[in-house]
């Protein structure tokens, strides 16, 4: 493995035909433009080479940036940007995406079996700490009904780690915690609700803020999720510690019910005002949107229009010019960076057909960010980040955090050690060692 | 048979068209909107660029050299997607025909000769009961009874025999229940047919009449139901296969209308179909064994 191996496997996902759903890590480098092509109607990649890399010997790789960002290293923990072998072939070639070859600290052994599993073995000549286990067996579940099979399967002793269908979290909690084999991890995600910041009623902060004032987050997390939820005062969650700050949204704390009527009023969102409330279908979302439509009518007097839709509805709505009022919406850190909570969320640069699809554009927010791209410390860059998050959180309310993404696992910890959740939210399987 | 075919690709085609939505609006498992430069791509791949006539002449020209197109989902074959799946289906569909025809038959059977008795009103409730509790219902109760609360069967998935039973009996039951009834009436009328009072006359057993004369004459009808029935069946396969997490082309099918993943939508469907077709083929060659004046010169 050379530097020419992470050209090779960066150019391969790069380029246009790959189609890669997670190419855009690699937005930053120079000349993926040429490589990737625009989307425009009728442009073309004009590149079949990536400009912004090179090796000017075998034990170095340069990455040319088309503008500085100081967080450039944390996006290379994306495995898009792995290194392939010479006999990769492009992004098309069916024979190595099934048997992939890479530098992990496993190894794939007899390929992908479609439908059925993966099984790993050991890389022994893995670059790093060298993992312990010999073999690790993946079982592939149909998706429908999975986390259930899992969990099930992990009782009857079938698998050793498992994920948890929501409604048995406290079941699984009682069964495994006594045992140590119960994970609970926040991770880096929030759910949040999208508000359309352009069109009427929700177009003033006042009124946005009168919306989450009127939320009582605690009784939905104690009601609906029976406890396990974490609630959300900031969009920037708690594991990113150097920006964290719990207090950035004064009004996600306490519902305040005198405070949100008033802001209501000075908001433009008066008794009797229709707020459409648009979740997806099929996510188990039904229940506490119900709760927070109750809410909202209850305390402000709205008339609240519950909008279900599978997925891909509502993400036309969202983006549809006549868009109003809230969303259900989530969102999942790339990598472990503050800025991929504000930049794809609330940037004027990631307007639809990017995920800004709320439509908040401020300025001064804005150049914030630009300029903590540009910090030469992780303290200034650190406090850029922190003033744009009060602008558009604090001040603006462009969004209305609900809680943070919480993750939950059980694993046979009478045999295993050792197991925790990584940045994906996969088990540590190197750690993993036995008891 | 082709022609049936093509008609069902076509109403397909065009239905999959009309209604709205985006197939490839969103990554797949992401909440993120997809890259423009990607659904670019991906829109020319798969001609969704183009206008439907030309969408369909480019399908059907594809598919006449065994060409299923490709999974939008899963960017894989279609084919390759849905291989390991029919014979999932079909292992579910056969134990259910099968159960159908013993269960069916022989409740039928039972309840016909024992006219009136405690049995024959047994069957009569059974069978009402079956016939009126939805394959949803049914099976979670069966799911509920002998996997969750006594653990007799496994809950879901597919490993081993005893991962069959509950499914199967789950997609059998309605159909179980119309046999027994269909094959007590022909039965009690064929009990009635004067050859069979002719050959009581001549003395023959009770049992000897009912397995030479009236059996064989009253299971016609329930042969062609069972070929009819076929339809059915890959419908509740469809409820079957979701309730017991079974990995065939009903759960496939379920997923890709959820995904809009309509390749997938239009292969399950055209197999289905023609699955159909072939299935009553069977059956009216079935006919010509079991009643000789159908039988060709």
């Amino acid at each position: 493995m050379t530097a020419e191996s992470f050209i090779r496997g960066m150019t391969r996902a790069a380029k246009q035909a790959a189609a890669s759903d997670v190419a855009y890590h690699m937005a930053g480098i120079a000349g993926y433009t040429d490589l990737h092509g625009t989307g425009q109607p009728g442009s073309v990649a004009k590149a079949t080479e990536f400009s912004g890399l090179s090796a000017p010997d075998p034990h170095t790789l340069k990455v040319k940036l088309s503008a500085p960002d100081c967080e450039f290293d944390r996006k290379t923990l994306q495995p898009v940007m792995s290194p392939v072998p010479k006999n990769a072939g492009d992004a098309a070639n069916k024979a190595f995406n099934d048997a992939p070859v890479g530098n992990g600290p496993f190894k794939l052994e007899g390929g992908w079996r479609h439908d059925q599993g993966i099984t790993l073995v050991r890389n022994d000549s893995y670059f790093g700490d060298k993992a312990y286990l010999d073999k690790v067996e993946l079982t592939i579940l149909p998706s429908q009904d999975a986390a259930e099979a899992e969990y099930r399967g992990a009782q009857s002793n079938q698998f050793d780690y498992a994920r948890i269908p929501p409604a048995l979290i406290p079941q699984a909690k009682a069964t495994y915690e006594p045992k140590h084999g119960f994970i609970s991890k926040l991770s880096y995600g929030i759910n949040y609700l999208l508000v359309n910041v352009v069109n009427p009623p929700l177009n003033s902060p006042d009124a946005r803020k009168a919306i989450s004032l009127a939320i009582d987050r605690d009784a939905i997390i104690d009601g609906v999720f029976k406890g396990f939820q974490t609630k959300a005062t900031s969009i920037i969650p708690p594991p990113l510690k150097a920006y964290y700050q719990p207090t950035v949204c004064d009004v996600c704390d306490k519902p305040d019910l005198g405070r949100a009527k008033a802001l209501a009023a000075s908001g433009g969102l008066p008794p009797g005002t229709k707020v459409s409330l648009a979740f997806n279908t099929g996510g188990g979302h039904e229940a506490w949107v119900q709760a927070i439509g109750q809410e909202l009518e209850k305390n402000l007097g709205l008339k609240v229009d519950l909008q279900p839709s599978p997925f891909a509805e509502l993400l036309k709505k969202e983006k549809a010019d006549n868009a109003s009022g809230l969303f259900r919406a989530g969102w999942s850190a790339d990598y472990p960076s503050a800025e991929n909570f504000l930049f794809p969320l609330l940037s004027k640069h990631s307007l639809p057909p990017g995920d800004n699809r709320g439509r908040y554009v401020n300025e001064r927010f804005d150049d914030l960010l630009a300029q903590a791209r540009k910090a030469p410390t992780e303290g200034a860059r650190a406090n850029l980040i922190k003033e744009a998050e009060r602008q558009a959180i604090g001040t603006d309310m462009a969004l209305i955090p609900l809680w943070y993404r919480s993750q939950y696992r059980v694993f046979e910890a009478s045999k295993w050690a050792g197991v925790s959740l990584d940045f994906f939210e996969n088990p540590s399987l190197a750690t993993i060692h036995q008891k | 048979m082709v022609l049936v075919l093509f008609g069902a690709s076509l109403i397909l085609f065009v239905a999959l068209f009309i209604l709205p939505g985006d197939p490839i609006g969103t990554a797949a498992g992401s909440e993120r909107a997809r890259d423009p430069a990607v659904r670019a791509v991906l829109e020319k791949r798969y001609a969704l660029d183009k206008p439907l006539p030309v969408q369909y002449v480019r399908y059907v020209s594809r598919l006449v050299r065994g060409d299923l197109g490709e999974s939008y989902r899963q960017r894989q074959p279609v084919s390759r997607v849905l291989r390991g799946r029919f014979g999932a289906t079909a292992e579910l569909a056969l134990a259910a025909i099968l159960l159908e025809v013993i269960i069916g038959l022989a409740a039928g059977i039972i309840a016909a000769v024992f006219r009136y008795s405690f049995w024959d009103v047994a069957v009569t409730l059974t069978t009402t009961l079956a016939i009126g509790v939805p394959t949803y219902v049914g099976g979670s109760i069966l799911q509920g009874i002998f996997a969750q609360k006594l653990g007799w069967f496994p809950r879901s998935g597919r490993a081993g025999f005893s991962s069959i039973v509950l499914p199967a009996l789950t997609l059998a039951s309605v159909d179980a229940a119309l046999v027994a009834r269909l094959m007590r009436g022909t039965m009690l009328e064929v009990l009635r047919a004067d050859y069979v009072r002719t050959a009581m006359a001549k003395g023959l057993s009770k049992r000897t009449v009912i397995l030479k004369h009236v059996l064989r004459n009253s299971v016609i009808p329930v042969v062609t139901y069972l070929g009819i029935a076929f339809g059915t069946l890959l419908g509740g396969a469809l409820i079957t296969e979701q309730i017991f997490n079974w990995d065939g082309i009903g759960l496939a099918l379920v997923t890709a209308i959820t995904a809009q993943d309509n390749p997938i939508i239009i292969a399950v469907v055209t197999y289905g179909v023609a699955a159909f077709v072939i299935v009553n083929l069977v059956v009216d060659i079935a006919y010509a064994y079991l009643d000789p004046r159908i039988r060709l010169e």
